[in-house]
């Protein structure tokens, strides 16, 4: 007989019906032919030297068998979290508040390879317990977006924490969080996050139904999920932004954009995403008006500088020295009379073993990576030009270029800038500045052509949306002025502020 | 793809009309170089804004009438009648298509004569037009979207205009090399100038037919930038200089001739300027063939796609090989006389035409 308690210091109405949820659970359980979930139907299922069967003998004399993954499951938590309680008292579920009722050997099974515990009665009936699994990395501070002003909180690997760093700064009961089981043979956990009253509602059914319908095995990072859903380009530029840092992400849910988190990675996936959005650091919203404008009109020119000043010098060096001023066209050649080869023979070689050694510093660990910086520096900057393969001019290009290509805050666009300066510098050296120009337009043009999430890549300036360009442009108005969300990521809700002056 | 539809807006359109509307009047008159010196300059500013009222008039009323979703081809039709429809259909998508040729040509002759000597024409153009080309196999969308972002050389471009102007009207000003005069019908030139507006502002309106509930606002707006171009461009280059007139191979050539800053590190203005001109010309090569594609795509079994493609190629190989100062005049002579047929005869068949004042009212116009 089921007896439903009545004491009210046992909690309220919802409460007891959890339990009486829960004791029918048990009863049915019980009932249903315990074939199918016996210990060794899952062994076979789950054929791993890693699965762990281990009976567990109980107070009042009946014996349990306790399953789980030891490469999952920490033997210290599997103590406090499931057998001492169990030890403690009777199987009862009460006792274990988390547990879960487990229908079949192979929903036993998933759950395992979700980390839980799986308690088998000798009747059959089997329900899982979630334990903390393996300790994951603990929060820190990004390490590939610091940030001077701003929280030193990054992501980690672990989904559950993401989404906590994330609600943390977003309480709002509108911040939607659907969960995806996505992989057929990974099966990883995908978070779509935004907010239900400013996110465009066509969109994120567009998106909802995209993620339900993605068949693929595995799922290795955010990354994935962009492609999956968005296809592939044939760009080197990103569409959609990857970021560490919850407090970016909270804050373009607050202006309409939709985020992704997937379990494993550390960083979060949002999207739309516009050039623009890539020049923005975390500081930005931090400081005053003056001095967001100036750092973001500095970053863009260093990412201008970093396409267009190698090219620039290969056609005012080798094509068109007659467009400058002679005093400044005889030093130009002055400083490269001892080089053997042409200007574009210089450039090339300098800026491949740069991106050579940039990338090599960037994969190897940090301590090697040290050793390699200095090294290529001594190289590039000494050997090369005492050996005359390069001239100390060309070391100066590089330098902007360099510097250039790394101010952007994302590292997967500063790719897609150094990719296209080759492109750059070959038609500067067929067409001089002419060519230079048509490399210069034939990038405006790719990236006119480019859309993330149906929002063109390069909004705010095509489409030209002023009140946009003048409130989330380069120039960074106070915040009393930003009265409305952007309009290019067309959201539901467009009021931002209602401040009155 | 999720979110991958076109998007094209008013707004969008109307800055490439502006880019088309201020870039025909450098780019498309070189052949034809005027002398604006006596009473028949002052003739033929107002023959020209006659020719651009009336062009505009006939485009206005050809995209008023036409539906919603419906194609420029079809609209014609309803406007003027099946056969005349068509015709004036043919008549201005072939119009369209001459135009990146001539303006693409005239751009990398200019250029590789005058400013950067050692550079091949065909080299100019091939690459000025594959960028164009790109840009078409994207499609109007990408195209607007350039015009878009490119605006601000329009700008630039305006401003040099003036700037050139001004100084060219001092009596001191030695302008080397300058090109020599010809003696062409300045009626005809001018007639060219508002007509490519009027048109140009009206098809761009009329073929994108998207949900437009203002489109007789629209319309009306862009009637009234054209002729404000019109006169922005047009009569300072009457009224300053004669000379001015004769320069407009490249527009700002008494600018960058004579003006020299020493905070430069360049000799001279004009590799600016001709920056500036080549963002413009991108925009220009770009639009014709698209357009051209937009208006010749219904008359034909080829889609959008490939017949702009195939425009653009052909343009960019005529423009590399074919034009040169001799044939030049003979493709601005092509020009010119569509655009006075466009601009005399189109609207006086339009007035005559039973159908004109039956189109759907102004008022509903976009709910049908």
């Amino acid at each position: 007989m089921i007896a439903i308690p009545t004491d009210p210091s046992t909690g309220g109405l919802a409460a007891q019906l959890a339990r009486l949820r829960t004791q029918v659970s048990d009863l049915l359980m019980t009932l249903m032919p315990p074939s199918t979930r016996t210990p060794a139907e899952v062994s076979r299922l789950l054929a791993s030297d890693d699965l762990r069967d281990e009976p567990c003998a109980l107070p009042d004399g009946s014996v349990v068998r306790i399953l789980y993954l030891d490469s999952l499951v920490p033997r210290k938590r599997l103590m406090q979290e499931v057998l001492e309680p169990l030890s403690a008292g009777s199987v009862a579920r009460g006792r274990l508040p988390a547990a879960r009722t487990a229908k079949s050997d192979r929903s036993i099974v998933r759950r395992l390879l979700d980390g839980e515990v799986a308690v088998v009665r000798a009747t059959g009936a089997a329900y899982t317990v979630p334990v903390q699994g393996l300790a994951g990395r603990a929060v820190a501070e990004p390490s590939t977006e610091k940030a001077i002003l701003g929280p030193k909180e990054g992501f980690v690997e672990r989904i559950s924490t993401n989404l906590g760093l994330v609600r943390r700064r977003l309480k709002d009961p509108n911040l939607r969080v659907h969960t995806y089981v996505i992989g057929r043979r990974s099966r990883t956990r995908v978070a779509l996050i935004y907010v239900a009253d400013v996110a465009p509602r066509r969109l994120v059914r567009r998106i909802e139904h995209g993620l339900s319908t993605i068949s693929v095995d595995f799922i290795r990072s955010s990354m994935d999920i962009g492609e999956l859903l968005f296809g592939k380009s044939w760009t080197p530029f990103p569409l959609s932004e990857q970021t560490e840092r919850p407090d970016r992400v909270a804050n373009a849910l607050a202006l309409g954009r939709i985020a992704f988190l997937v379990d494993g990675t550390p960083f979060a996936l949002v999207v739309p995403v516009t050039l623009l959005e890539f020049q923005k650091d975390s500081d930005g919203d931090l400081q005053g008006p003056v001095v967001v404008s100036f750092v973001r009109t500095l970053r863009m020119l260093g990412v201008v500088g970093a396409v267009t000043v190698p090219g620039l010098y290969v056609a005012l060096v080798s094509v068109n020295v007659a467009v400058l001023p002679l005093p400044l066209a005889l030093a130009l050649n002055t400083a490269r009379v001892a080089l053997p080869y042409p200007a574009l023979t210089e450039t090339l070689i300098i800026l491949l073993m740069v991106d050579i050694l940039a990338e090599a510093t960037v994969q190897a660990a940090s301590s090697v990576g040290n050793t390699l910086a200095i090294v290529g520096t001594l190289i590039i900057g000494q050997m090369m030009v005492q050996a005359h393969l390069v001239s100390t001019l060309m070391l100066t290009v590089t330098a902007i270029t360099v510097m250039g290509s790394f101010m952007t805050l994302r590292f997967s666009f500063s790719y897609g800038m150094r990719i296209w300066k080759y492109a750059v510098v070959l038609l500067a050296a067929f067409g001089g500045m002419v060519g230079w120009f048509t490399g210069i337009l034939v990038l405006v043009v790719h990236l006119a052509s480019l859309k993330s999430a149906g929002v063109p890549y390069l909004a705010p300036f095509g489409p030209m949306n002023l009140r946009d360009l003048a409130q989330y442009g380069l120039v960074q108005p106070s915040k009393g002025a930003i009265k409305r969300r952007p309009r290019m990521w067309s959201p539901r809700d467009v009021v931002r502020s209602r401040v009155r002056r | 793809m999720i979110g991958q539809g076109p998007r094209i807006r008013p707004r969008g359109l109307q800055v490439l009309a502006f880019c088309l509307a201020l870039c025909v009047t450098p780019l498309t008159l070189p052949g034809q170089v005027i002398r604006a010196e006596d009473e028949a300059a002052w003739a033929a500013g107002v023959a020209a804004l006659l020719g651009g009222a009336l062009g505009t008039w006939a485009a206005v009323r050809v995209a008023r009438q036409s539906r919603r979703g419906e194609d420029f081809v079809a609209g014609s039709r309803r406007s003027l009648g099946p056969l005349v429809g068509t015709a004036y259909s043919w008549l201005v998508g072939l119009m369209l298509a001459v135009g990146m040729p001539v303006n693409l040509g005239i751009f990398a002759q200019v250029a590789t004569t005058r400013e950067l000597p050692y550079l091949p024409q065909a080299y100019c153009a091939v690459m000025i037009g594959a960028a164009a080309t790109l840009a078409c196999a994207y499609g109007l969308e990408v195209v607007v979207r350039v015009a878009e972002v490119l605006a601000p050389f329009l700008v630039l471009g305006l401003l040099a205009v003036f700037a050139s102007a001004f100084v060219n009207a001092r009596p001191d000003a030695i302008v080397l090399n300058a090109p020599p005069f010809s003696s062409r019908s300045l009626l005809v030139l001018s007639a060219c100038l508002g007509m490519a507006r009027g048109f140009l502002v009206t098809l761009i309106v009329g073929t994108r037919t998207y949900p437009r509930p203002r489109l007789a606002g629209l319309v009306v707006v862009n009637a009234l930038a054209a002729f404000l171009i019109l006169l922005s461009v047009e009569l300072p280059l009457l009224a300053f200089s004669p000379r001015f007139a004769s320069q407009l191979q490249f527009p700002f050539v008494t600018l960058s001739g004579t003006v020299t800053w020493q905070w430069l590190p360049t000799y001279k203005l004009e590799v600016y300027l001709l920056l500036v001109w080549q963002a413009l010309a991108l925009v220009v090569a770009a639009a014709y063939p698209v357009l051209a594609a937009e208006v010749l795509s219904p008359l034909s079994s080829v889609s959008k796609r490939y017949l702009a493609i195939g425009l653009a190629v052909a343009g960019t190989i005529a423009a590399s090989v074919w034009v040169s100062p001799v044939r030049r005049e003979h493709f601005a002579l092509v020009w010119n006389l569509a655009v006075v047929v466009l601009g005399i005869l189109v609207p006086l068949v339009v007035a005559m035409h039973p159908g004109t004042g039956r189109g759907v009212p102004a008022g509903r116009l976009g709910r049908s």
